[in-house]
């Protein structure tokens, strides 16, 4: 293992919220308040199951193969070429979200902050950082993760503030008279943005304390799901589900009701702030397509090349980015992306392990 | 030679920072910053700049008219007030940009005012833009005119720098000086989310500064339905639990001279159902001081609650006939209290929550409270 790639728990644990906390938190109020109305934050809890379960999978395969990395796990378990084909197939979807999230993050940063600038510059300023941080490894992609951490803590008060402003109570009543049906829809919702838990598969090896995975990435899911109650519950509050479900970015929409004297527009500070945290969303997804395919064609030396050509795909990925009338497809397509490959695979790996116990060491081996 | 990396960070910063700035940079020499901005039903052309005129979506439905001041220290005017007539407010601005030299942030705008007329037909299709443009802040307040507001906003005043500024002083919080709500693009459309209508205050030609507070409209959804004078307001404002402060007189029986309290109000509402029927229990509580009592006997205990007694009585008695109005005659809930119903069944009430029949069949049990907690430097 790489001592560029190496990182702690603590690490571990930024880059995984990171990898899960994004643009779609800003739009997802809007989606779960028309699916499940009042109760858009109960779907947020039921959604988080999914991740919940993928990152236990995930970390007990990677305490049942100690010392492999990803690739290898990947080809003792399933074969040469089954596994080869099912770490390209891994690889492609980190890839495509990848170019999916700076699409929306480019789109966001257009409507909001630079609507003449073309599509293609604001893609280019974030690719490059992409690359840069990329490039240098794993253990610069923990301590960024962990430093734009409190960005977004920074961020949560932005969201908090305008609820002091104008919110009403009854908004979130009655907590009952929940639907299964409606739960379950908004759960779906969720997940596309809880998708990101499954870079573990591809961090595990790299981290220097197996033990500390579990409750690392137990810690990172605890994140993700304070950070999308806190907006979906101050959406709720202020807008109530009906008048949410209208927007699009609801999340910075409630921003514009804040009369802070001196700052008047918050949306424009909080957006300048959520530059640096929602690349973190793009950057994990990287760093983990990048380690993979170099894992897989064993070309350490020629990493920093494999970035930038990474970084040349998503970038030219990123102008087919559609519109907003675009985005609930292919959030819809993402969704059961996660669900086929970042949480199925693990699955098939854990089952596959549980059911060979014994062979997979010689296999590995061999 | 190590490579100079500071330096190539540095130059990398600068051209991202250039990069992005080009294509949204504007000289702020070139900019116009309006102040405020009224909506009216489509009058007339006088400046003749209607020659869009082919065809129905041409049509020019409503008169936008914007006062921004003239930036120029030779300009003779301080403002500039602009009246376009459009078929939608969206499209008003394409033809505003063959009238005004200058860039127009429409971001920056404070007041927007509706005219009576146009309030009767409903705003929400003529807002709309306002809320879909990311530049425009839902802080914007909002205000009706009794009349037209294009007149309002090309009256000279000359207590204020300009009528637009007036304006923002004027509906910017005029709950702390009275029982009259400040209400945003924002509140205006929560206002009407299921079991919700808005009120907007007014505004009237008159008074010292040519424009005054004239009362409170009362709409259904989007639609203006009632107009309120000042006592009704402050009725209104009470029963809907609206933060505010402001001053009550009353007079006892064996004085001759009346005094006055200074009062908060707050409101708690309990609902409960009963059969078929809806029973809301209203608590308005209003907490103040004396703030005068010129009679001659001194303030004491069995004075103070007789003070308290008869600005309860008169407050009931007020909001009262909203109730019995709006029961009878509006058949809307402008009193905000269907939430609470809404808050316990809404499953099965939403969909009907805005029939007249739900507040018409209402039960709303009315109790008045005043707690006068000081009375002043003096007994």
């Amino acid at each position: 293992m790489s001592r560029m790639h190496q990182i702690n728990s603590r690490q571990l644990m930024f880059i995984l919220t990171g990898g899960q906390v994004g643009t779609a938190m800003l739009a997802l109020p809007a989606l779960l308040g028309k699916a499940a109305g009042q109760h858009a934050w109960v779907c947020i809890l039921l959604g988080a199951l999914v991740p919940l379960i993928n990152l236990l999978v995930i970390e007990n395969l990677g305490k049942r193969h100690l010392g492999s990395n990803m690739v290898q796990m990947f080809q003792a378990l399933m074969g040469k070429v089954a596994g080869t084909i099912c770490i390209l197939v891994f690889a492609f979807y980190l890839i495509g979200a990848t170019t999916v999230l700076l699409g929306v993050f480019a789109r966001l940063i257009q409507l909001f902050l630079l609507p003449k600038t073309p599509l293609w510059v604001v893609v280019l300023l974030a690719m490059m950082c992409v690359i840069y941080a990329v490039s240098k490894g794993g253990r610069v992609v923990g301590r960024l993760n962990e430093t734009l951490f409190f960005g977004l803590v920074l961020s949560m008060f932005f969201i908090v503030i305008p609820v002091y402003y104008s919110h009403d109570l009854t908004n979130l009543l009655p907590l009952g008279e929940l639907d299964v049906g409606e739960l379950l829809r908004g759960a779906f919702y969720t997940i596309t943005t809880f998708a990101g838990a499954e870079i573990l598969l591809v961090l595990y090896s790299q981290v220097d304390k197996p033990e500390e995975v579990k409750v690392a990435a137990m810690n990172a899911l605890g994140l993700s799901v304070a950070t999308y109650l806190i907006v979906a519950i101050c959406c709720l509050l202020v807008f109530g589900a009906e008048r949410m479900a209208r927007f699009t970015w609801p999340g910075v929409t409630i921003l514009k009701i804040a009369h802070v004297p001196v700052i008047e527009r918050f949306e424009f500070y909080f957006l300048a702030i959520w530059v640096g945290i929602v690349l973190r969303r793009v950057i994990n997804p990287s760093f983990a397509a990048a380690l993979t395919l170099v894992q897989l064609f064993n070309m350490e030396e020629r990493y920093n090349l494999l970035v930038l050509f990474l970084g040349v795909v998503v970038f030219v990925g990123a102008q087919f980015s559609p519109n907003t009338m675009g985005n609930q497809i292919i959030w819809n397509y993402f969704a059961i992306s996660y669900l086929s490959i970042g949480f199925t695979f693990p699955l098939v790996l854990l089952l596959i392990s549980l059911l060979r116990k014994g062979t997979v060491k010689a296999n590995a081996k061999a | 030679m190590p490579k100079p990396k500071p330096v190539l960070s540095l130059l990398l910063i600068i051209i991202c920072l250039n990069t992005a700035g080009c294509w949204d940079s504007k000289d702020v020499d070139r900019l116009a910053f309006p102040i405020a901005a009224s909506y009216d039903v489509h009058r007339d052309d006088p400046g003749k700049i209607n020659q869009l005129n082919h065809g129905p979506l041409e049509e020019p439905t409503v008169d936008i008219t914007v006062v921004y001041p003239n930036l120029s220290a030779l300009a003779n005017a301080k403002v500039t007030v602009e009246t376009i007539p459009s078929s939608t407010v969206g499209y008003g601005r394409d033809k505003r940009g063959y009238t005004s030299p200058d860039f127009y942030v429409t971001g920056f705008n404070k007041v927007i005012l509706a005219g009576e007329d146009l309030a009767a037909q409903g705003l929400y299709k003529h807002l709309e833009s306002l809320y879909r443009f990311p530049e425009v802040s839902n802080n914007m307040f909002l205000a009706l005119v009794e009349g037209r507001g294009e007149d309002v906003l090309k009256m000279q005043t000359d207590n204020a720098d300009n009528i637009g500024t007036l304006l923002y002083s004027l509906v910017r919080e005029p709950y702390k000086r009275g029982f009259m709500p400040a209400v945003t693009l924002h509140e205006f459309d929560v206002w009407q989310a299921p079991g919700h209508n808005p009120v907007l205050p007014m505004i009237k030609q008159g008074g010292v500064n040519q424009v005054f507070l004239s009362g409170l409209a009362v709409f259904k959804k989007d639609k203006l339905l009632a107009k309120l004078d000042l006592r009704q307001t402050r009725s209104l404002v009470l029963l809907r639990g609206i933060s505010s402060q402001g001053y009550f007189p009353f007079a006892l029986e064996d004085e001759n001279k009346p005094g006055s309290v200074f009062c908060r109000n707050e409101r708690k509402v309990k609902v409960e159902r009963q059969g078929d029927v809806y029973v809301f229990k209203v608590e308005v509580l209003l907490t103040g001081i004396i703030t005068e009592h010129p009679a001659e006997k001194p303030l004491d205990v069995e004075r103070g609650k007789k003070i308290e007694d008869f600005i309860a009585a008169e407050v009931e008695s007020d909001c009262q006939q909203i109730i019995n109005t709006m029961q009878n005659e509006w058949k809307t809930d402008c009193i905000d209290i269907s939430k609470y119903a809404l808050a316990k069944w809404r499953r099965e009430l939403e969909p009907q929550i805005d029939n007249e029949q739900f507040i018409s069949k209402a039960q709303i049990q009315l109790e008045v409270k005043v707690d006068i907690t000081n009375t002043g430097e003096l007994r």
